[in-house]
């Protein structure tokens, strides 16, 4: 029988980094938190896992995914003191710090109109760090089929995030106002 | 730093991806997050006969998410004296309802909630308090469920004792009980979660509340005060600056119900509190942190 008290707290802080990450706030993480153990649970009584942590991230990531998604249709969704406060200290400064915040922000965004496959290989290839090989067998895809989803999404993102750039004027304005 | 207008898409791209995965993150999860997915996860596993399981334990997730919740409204109305609406037009003032809620020295209420579109139905519950004592009950049937032949009464009940920081999770189901094994850490999150709106509430101006006049309720005429924009529920993001409605009865001077959230809203939860009952003398037993007998105690 499984231990599900050894694997929520062996695996739980890594599905919450990944919920987390993705949502930006406790509420939705610990929800998706849930739901990634919940499908767990329905998958653990079809077949024998071999990798949780793997399994868990790539549940976690679509359960984000798609609470995300539904987030941004709220159309009177409002950005919370949370969201706001979320700032990468790794970076230097506070105007580095409100950048990478928001750069990490467009990211979602595009993220949540990519499709749905490529978005989750994106994310378990490169915030979750699952490798090509780990990946496939989670999707029940092959590796080739992994690099060429991905290939996609990263040009999907590229373009993606291009319309988030400022506009030249706004970009001297931040400028000035920075200096 | 390079120029913005500088950066190839591809830089962008990789800049874009170390700062989402370089985020800081709270620590996490929450002890009883875990505490509640453990619980629920070993509910489910012993239970594989129940009527809809999926959806059963979904719901018990969020019964329990949502329990500190029910804990809060009480303290909302227990220590809102700093918010003092005067009502010229009953006999009373919102000041008389604090002081009543004060000096209450037990109540009791039915929670029902609709969390979210995906939970149509409606979710209840039924807290007792009584001083630092602590009963949640969720029944077995929830609102338009069916219940298999032989199912107890009630699925859950969770008994606390907030002073002597214990609490007793009972299953009925699987004739088990679990002492809750929230740390330091966790017990300060609980109480911070009651009193943040507690916070909220000191900081609100007359203006925030509004009386909206008298409404029939039950049979029984209320006044009826509409809270604007308070932020009553910090922790539970999807409540977050929800409109909150306050019915309370004009001849006890004592609320009868509370709503938060928007009915009409589909995608946000809408939770009632109601059915309040103030001052009923309470059998002890109910908040007695003890193993009810024929069950058996999971972590001793």
């Amino acid at each position: 029988m499984t231990d599900w008290s050894l694997i929520v707290r062996q695996h739980g802080p890594i599905v919450w980094r990944t919920a987390w990450r993705l949502l930006n706030n406790d509420a939705d993480a610990s929800d998706c938190f849930q739901h990634a153990f919940i499908s767990a649970l329905e998958l653990e009584r079809k077949e024998t896992i071999r990798n949780w942590p793997a399994l868990l991230k790539r549940l976690a990531t679509a359960r984000a995914l798609e609470s995300f998604r539904q987030r941004n249709r709220e159309s009177n969704r409002r950005t919370t003191l949370a969201e706001m406060s979320v700032i990468d200290r790794k970076e230097t400064g506070p105007v580095a710090a409100a950048e990478a915040n928001e750069l990490g922000g467009h990211l979602r965004e595009a993220l949540a109109g990519l499709d749905d496959r490529q978005a989750q290989i994106f994310c378990l290839s490169c915030l979750d760090g699952l490798s090509y090989q780990e990946i496939a067998e989670q999707l029940d895809i092959t590796v080739n089929h992994v690099g060429v989803l991905l290939n996609r999404a990263r040009a999907a993102l590229r373009e993606r995030l291009r319309a988030f750039e400022p506009s030249p004027a706004v970009e001297q304005i931040t400028q000035e106002f920075e200096s | 730093m390079t120029d913005r207008n500088e950066r190839t898409p591809e830089e962008s791209l990789a800049r874009a991806v170390i700062a989402l995965r370089d985020l800081s993150i709270p620590d996490g999860p929450p002890a009883q997050l875990t505490a509640s997915t453990v619980e629920a996860l070993q509910s489910a596993m012993t239970r594989p006969g129940i009527h809809r399981p999926t959806e059963r334990k979904q719901k018990m997730f969020r019964l329990f998410r949502y329990s500190g919740t029910a804990a809060a409204v009480v303290l909302i109305a227990t220590l809102a004296g700093w918010l003092f609406v005067t009502d010229h037009s009953t006999a009373f003032a919102f000041g008389d309802v604090v002081e009543n809620v004060k000096k209450a020295e037990t109540v009791t209420f039915v929670i029902k909630s609709t969390p979210k579109v995906r939970f149509p139905k409606v979710m209840r519950q039924k807290i007792y308090i009584q001083g630092d004592s602590y009963r949640q009950e969720i029944p077995s049937g929830q609102e338009g469920d069916e219940t298999p032949a032989g199912t107890p009464p009630l699925l859950m009940t969770v008994v606390s004792d907030v002073k002597k920081k214990e609490a007793l999770i009972i299953d009925y189901t699987a004739k088990t009980a679990a002492k809750y094994d929230g740390d330091e850490e966790e017990w300060k999150r609980m109480s911070e979660t009651m009193t943040d709106p507690v916070k909220q509430l000191r900081e609100l101006k007359d203006q925030d509340a509004e009386r909206l006049g008298e409404e029939k309720l039950d049979g029984r005429k209320t006044v009826v005060y509409r809270l604007k924009n308070a932020d009553f529920f910090a922790n539970w993001i999807d409540l977050k600056y929800e409109t909150a409605k306050l019915w309370v009865d004009s001849k006890t001077a004592l609320p009868v119900r509370f709503a938060v959230g928007d009915p009409a809203n589909k995608d946000k939860p809408f939770i009632v509190f109601e059915q309040f009952s103030w001052n009923e003398a309470l059998p002890p037993t109910l908040f007695r942190l003890e193993v009810p007998k024929g069950f058996t105690l999971k972590n001793e």
